[in-house]
Protein backbone atom coordinates (compact mmCIF):
# COMPACT_ATOMS: atom_id res chain seq x y z
CA UNK A 1 0.00 0.00 0.00
CA UNK A 2 1.49 3.35 -0.93
CA UNK A 3 1.65 6.19 1.57
CA UNK A 4 -0.85 8.47 -0.18
CA UNK A 5 -3.40 5.67 -0.29
CA UNK A 6 -2.77 4.91 3.36
CA UNK A 7 -3.36 8.56 4.24
CA UNK A 8 -6.56 8.63 2.21
CA UNK A 9 -7.81 5.49 3.92
CA UNK A 10 -7.16 7.03 7.32
CA UNK A 11 -8.96 10.18 6.18
CA UNK A 12 -11.98 8.19 5.05
CA UNK A 13 -12.04 6.25 8.32
CA UNK A 14 -12.02 9.56 10.18
CA UNK A 15 -14.83 10.90 7.99
CA UNK A 16 -16.84 7.74 8.58
CA UNK A 17 -16.67 8.24 12.34
CA UNK A 18 -17.43 11.96 12.03
CA UNK A 19 -20.45 11.14 9.87
CA UNK A 20 -21.78 8.77 12.54
CA UNK A 21 -21.18 11.38 15.24
CA UNK A 22 -22.93 14.09 13.22
CA UNK A 23 -25.87 11.75 12.64
CA UNK A 24 -26.16 11.04 16.36
CA UNK A 25 -26.02 14.75 17.20
CA UNK A 26 -28.43 15.69 14.40
CA UNK A 27 -25.75 18.05 13.13
CA UNK A 28 -27.36 18.73 9.77
CA UNK A 29 -24.81 21.38 8.81
CA UNK A 30 -22.01 18.83 9.10
CA UNK A 31 -23.97 16.19 7.22
CA UNK A 32 -24.90 18.64 4.49
CA UNK A 33 -21.23 19.60 4.06
CA UNK A 34 -20.02 16.01 3.92
CA UNK A 35 -22.71 14.63 1.64
CA UNK A 36 -22.56 14.94 -2.13
CA UNK A 37 -25.48 16.67 -3.81
CA UNK A 38 -25.90 13.41 -5.75
CA UNK A 39 -26.01 11.22 -2.64
CA UNK A 40 -28.09 8.03 -2.88
CA UNK A 41 -28.96 6.11 0.28
CA UNK A 42 -30.47 2.65 0.05
CA UNK A 43 -32.15 2.12 3.41
CA UNK A 44 -33.10 -1.08 5.26
CA UNK A 45 -36.70 -0.18 4.39
CA UNK A 46 -35.76 -0.69 0.73
CA UNK A 47 -36.28 2.96 -0.10
CA UNK A 48 -33.84 5.04 -2.09
CA UNK A 49 -33.32 8.47 -0.59
CA UNK A 50 -31.70 11.52 -2.10
CA UNK A 51 -29.75 14.00 0.00
CA UNK A 52 -32.70 16.40 0.22
CA UNK A 53 -35.11 13.61 1.12
CA UNK A 54 -33.01 12.24 3.96
CA UNK A 55 -32.30 15.73 5.30
CA UNK A 56 -36.06 16.41 5.23
CA UNK A 57 -36.51 13.29 7.36
CA UNK A 58 -34.01 14.65 9.89
CA UNK A 59 -35.68 18.07 9.91
CA UNK A 60 -39.10 16.50 10.44
CA UNK A 61 -37.76 14.72 13.54
CA UNK A 62 -38.17 11.29 11.97
CA UNK A 63 -34.50 10.40 12.57
CA UNK A 64 -33.48 10.72 16.20
CA UNK A 65 -31.00 8.41 17.85
CA UNK A 66 -30.15 7.70 21.46
CA UNK A 67 -26.85 6.11 20.49
CA UNK A 68 -24.86 5.34 17.36
CA UNK A 69 -21.79 3.15 17.46
CA UNK A 70 -19.91 2.67 14.19
CA UNK A 71 -17.14 0.17 13.57
CA UNK A 72 -15.31 0.56 10.29
CA UNK A 73 -14.12 -2.82 9.06
CA UNK A 74 -12.46 -1.93 5.76
CA UNK A 75 -11.59 1.08 3.65
CA UNK A 76 -10.40 0.83 0.06
CA UNK A 77 -9.31 3.90 -1.90
CA UNK A 78 -8.86 3.92 -5.68
CA UNK A 79 -8.10 7.35 -7.05
CA UNK A 80 -10.98 9.68 -6.26
CA UNK A 81 -13.25 6.86 -5.15
CA UNK A 82 -13.34 5.16 -1.78
CA UNK A 83 -15.42 2.37 -0.34
CA UNK A 84 -15.88 1.82 3.37
CA UNK A 85 -17.63 -1.09 5.05
CA UNK A 86 -18.59 -1.62 8.64
CA UNK A 87 -21.30 -2.09 11.21
CA UNK A 88 -23.61 0.44 12.79
CA UNK A 89 -25.35 -0.20 16.10
CA UNK A 90 -28.06 2.33 16.79
CA UNK A 91 -30.88 2.89 19.27
CA UNK A 92 -33.61 5.01 17.66
CA UNK A 93 -35.75 7.35 19.74
CA UNK A 94 -38.63 7.46 17.24
CA UNK A 95 -40.53 5.11 14.97
CA UNK A 96 -41.28 1.40 15.12
CA UNK A 97 -37.78 0.64 16.42
CA UNK A 98 -37.92 3.20 19.21
CA UNK A 99 -35.84 1.90 22.11
CA UNK A 100 -34.60 -1.19 20.30
CA UNK A 101 -30.95 -1.82 19.57
CA UNK A 102 -30.68 -2.15 15.80
CA UNK A 103 -27.64 -3.89 14.35
CA UNK A 104 -26.75 -2.99 10.77
CA UNK A 105 -24.05 -3.70 8.25
CA UNK A 106 -23.29 -1.04 5.70
CA UNK A 107 -21.24 0.01 2.72
CA UNK A 108 -20.48 3.66 2.03
CA UNK A 109 -19.06 5.08 -1.17
CA UNK A 110 -17.05 8.31 -1.06
CA UNK A 111 -16.10 10.45 -4.00
CA UNK A 112 -13.47 13.21 -4.07
CA UNK A 113 -15.20 16.32 -5.44
CA UNK A 114 -12.99 19.37 -5.98
CA UNK A 115 -10.41 17.91 -3.60
CA UNK A 116 -12.91 17.15 -0.83
CA UNK A 117 -14.27 13.73 0.07
CA UNK A 118 -18.08 13.59 -0.12
CA UNK A 119 -20.39 10.71 0.70
CA UNK A 120 -21.92 9.64 -2.61
CA UNK A 121 -23.61 6.35 -1.80
CA UNK A 122 -24.73 4.37 1.22
CA UNK A 123 -26.32 0.92 1.50
CA UNK A 124 -27.56 -0.24 4.90
CA UNK A 125 -28.96 -3.65 5.87
CA UNK A 126 -30.44 -4.60 9.22
CA UNK A 127 -28.80 -7.71 10.64
CA UNK A 128 -30.89 -7.95 13.81
CA UNK A 129 -32.92 -6.05 16.37
CA UNK A 130 -32.82 -6.42 20.15
CA UNK A 131 -35.72 -5.30 22.30
CA UNK A 132 -35.05 -3.34 25.51
CA UNK A 133 -35.58 -6.57 27.50
CA UNK A 134 -32.66 -8.16 25.67
CA UNK A 135 -34.63 -10.54 23.45
CA UNK A 136 -34.05 -10.53 19.72
CA UNK A 137 -36.88 -9.55 17.44
CA UNK A 138 -35.50 -10.49 14.05
CA UNK A 139 -32.25 -11.76 12.74
CA UNK A 140 -31.20 -12.39 9.21
CA UNK A 141 -27.52 -12.69 9.72
CA UNK B 1 -55.18 -2.19 11.47
CA UNK B 2 -52.59 0.55 11.39
CA UNK B 3 -53.91 3.66 9.74
CA UNK B 4 -53.22 7.35 9.66
CA UNK B 5 -54.74 9.76 12.15
CA UNK B 6 -55.72 12.20 9.43
CA UNK B 7 -59.39 13.09 9.51
CA UNK B 8 -59.44 13.33 5.70
CA UNK B 9 -59.84 10.26 3.55
CA UNK B 10 -56.55 8.59 2.63
CA UNK B 11 -55.69 8.67 -1.05
CA UNK B 12 -53.02 5.96 -0.85
CA UNK B 13 -53.21 2.50 0.69
CA UNK B 14 -49.88 0.85 1.51
CA UNK B 15 -50.00 -2.93 1.88
CA UNK B 16 -46.71 -4.07 3.38
CA UNK B 17 -45.95 -6.50 6.20
CA UNK B 18 -42.57 -5.06 7.23
CA UNK B 19 -43.26 -2.50 9.95
CA UNK B 20 -40.16 -0.41 9.23
CA UNK B 21 -40.73 -0.37 5.48
CA UNK B 22 -44.41 0.47 5.88
CA UNK B 23 -43.72 3.29 8.31
CA UNK B 24 -40.85 4.75 6.28
CA UNK B 25 -42.87 4.76 3.07
CA UNK B 26 -45.88 6.22 4.85
CA UNK B 27 -43.72 8.96 6.40
CA UNK B 28 -42.25 9.81 3.01
CA UNK B 29 -45.63 10.09 1.33
CA UNK B 30 -47.14 12.10 4.18
CA UNK B 31 -44.20 14.49 4.02
CA UNK B 32 -45.08 14.96 0.36
CA UNK B 33 -48.61 15.93 1.39
CA UNK B 34 -50.50 12.70 0.73
CA UNK B 35 -52.94 11.08 3.12
CA UNK B 36 -52.00 7.46 3.70
CA UNK B 37 -53.63 4.36 5.14
CA UNK B 38 -51.78 1.12 5.63
CA UNK B 39 -52.38 -2.58 5.99
CA UNK B 40 -50.04 -5.38 7.04
CA UNK B 41 -51.26 -7.98 4.57
CA UNK B 42 -53.77 -8.59 1.80
CA UNK B 43 -56.59 -9.51 4.16
CA UNK B 44 -56.22 -6.31 6.18
CA UNK B 45 -56.18 -4.41 2.90
CA UNK B 46 -59.43 -6.05 1.73
CA UNK B 47 -61.04 -5.36 5.11
CA UNK B 48 -59.98 -1.73 4.84
CA UNK B 49 -61.28 -1.39 1.28
CA UNK B 50 -64.64 -2.90 2.25
CA UNK B 51 -65.11 -0.50 5.14
CA UNK B 52 -63.58 2.77 3.92
CA UNK B 53 -63.84 5.12 0.96
CA UNK B 54 -61.62 3.83 -1.85
CA UNK B 55 -58.08 5.19 -2.10
CA UNK B 56 -56.86 6.49 -5.43
CA UNK B 57 -53.99 4.04 -5.59
CA UNK B 58 -52.72 0.92 -3.79
CA UNK B 59 -49.03 0.19 -3.20
CA UNK B 60 -48.79 -3.58 -2.85
CA UNK B 61 -46.01 -5.76 -1.51
CA UNK B 62 -46.14 -9.37 -2.71
CA UNK B 63 -44.67 -11.67 -0.10
CA UNK B 64 -46.75 -11.20 3.05
CA UNK B 65 -48.23 -13.48 5.72
CA UNK B 66 -51.97 -14.23 6.01
CA UNK B 67 -52.74 -13.10 2.44
CA UNK B 68 -50.07 -12.46 -0.17
CA UNK B 69 -50.09 -9.71 -2.75
CA UNK B 70 -50.97 -12.21 -5.50
CA UNK B 71 -53.98 -13.47 -3.48
CA UNK B 72 -55.05 -9.92 -2.70
CA UNK B 73 -54.93 -8.94 -6.35
CA UNK B 74 -57.05 -11.94 -7.40
CA UNK B 75 -59.65 -11.09 -4.75
CA UNK B 76 -59.59 -7.41 -5.68
CA UNK B 77 -60.19 -8.12 -9.37
CA UNK B 78 -63.22 -10.28 -8.52
CA UNK B 79 -64.84 -7.52 -6.47
CA UNK B 80 -66.41 -4.93 -8.76
CA UNK B 81 -66.51 -2.33 -5.99
CA UNK B 82 -62.73 -2.19 -5.68
CA UNK B 83 -61.48 -3.84 -8.88
CA UNK B 84 -60.65 -0.59 -10.65
CA UNK B 85 -58.38 0.91 -8.01
CA UNK B 86 -54.93 1.06 -9.63
CA UNK B 87 -52.28 -1.13 -8.06
CA UNK B 88 -48.55 -0.52 -8.02
CA UNK B 89 -46.69 -3.67 -7.06
CA UNK B 90 -43.58 -3.02 -5.01
CA UNK B 91 -41.36 -6.07 -4.79
CA UNK B 92 -37.82 -7.35 -4.60
CA UNK B 93 -38.78 -10.38 -6.70
CA UNK B 94 -37.49 -10.80 -10.23
CA UNK B 95 -39.72 -10.78 -13.30
CA UNK B 96 -40.40 -14.53 -13.00
CA UNK B 97 -42.47 -13.87 -9.90
CA UNK B 98 -43.83 -10.40 -10.61
CA UNK B 99 -45.19 -11.20 -14.07
CA UNK B 100 -47.66 -13.60 -12.43
CA UNK B 101 -49.55 -10.63 -11.05
CA UNK B 102 -51.79 -8.41 -13.12
CA UNK B 103 -50.96 -4.88 -11.98
CA UNK B 104 -50.73 -1.44 -13.58
CA UNK B 105 -47.11 -0.92 -12.61
CA UNK B 106 -44.41 -3.07 -11.08
CA UNK B 107 -41.61 -1.35 -9.20
CA UNK B 108 -38.58 -3.12 -7.84
CA UNK B 109 -36.95 -2.63 -4.45
CA UNK B 110 -35.02 -0.64 -3.44
CA UNK B 111 -37.76 1.75 -4.37
CA UNK B 112 -36.95 4.91 -6.29
CA UNK B 113 -39.03 7.46 -4.39
CA UNK B 114 -38.88 10.08 -7.10
CA UNK B 115 -40.27 7.66 -9.67
CA UNK B 116 -42.93 6.45 -7.25
CA UNK B 117 -43.99 10.03 -6.49
CA UNK B 118 -44.33 10.72 -10.21
CA UNK B 119 -46.61 7.71 -10.58
CA UNK B 120 -48.65 8.61 -7.51
CA UNK B 121 -49.13 12.20 -8.66
CA UNK B 122 -50.57 10.88 -11.91
CA UNK B 123 -53.31 9.15 -9.91
CA UNK B 124 -53.88 11.41 -6.89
Amino acid sequence: MDTSNNQAELEIEKLELQDADATLRNDLDALERRWSERLVISTPANLLFSKSQILAFFRAGLVRLKSFERRVTRVVVAGDTAVATGSDTVIPLVGVDNGKTVFCSYMNCWNRENGEWKLLGRQVAVVGKMRPDGTFETSSG
Amino acid sequence: MPATDHPEEPSILIVEDDDSAREALSDCLEMEGFRVASARNGKEALDYLHSSPPPKIILLDLYMPVMTGWEFREAQKKDAAIANIPVVVVSAFGSGMTRKIDAEIIMHKPLDLDRLLTIIREHC
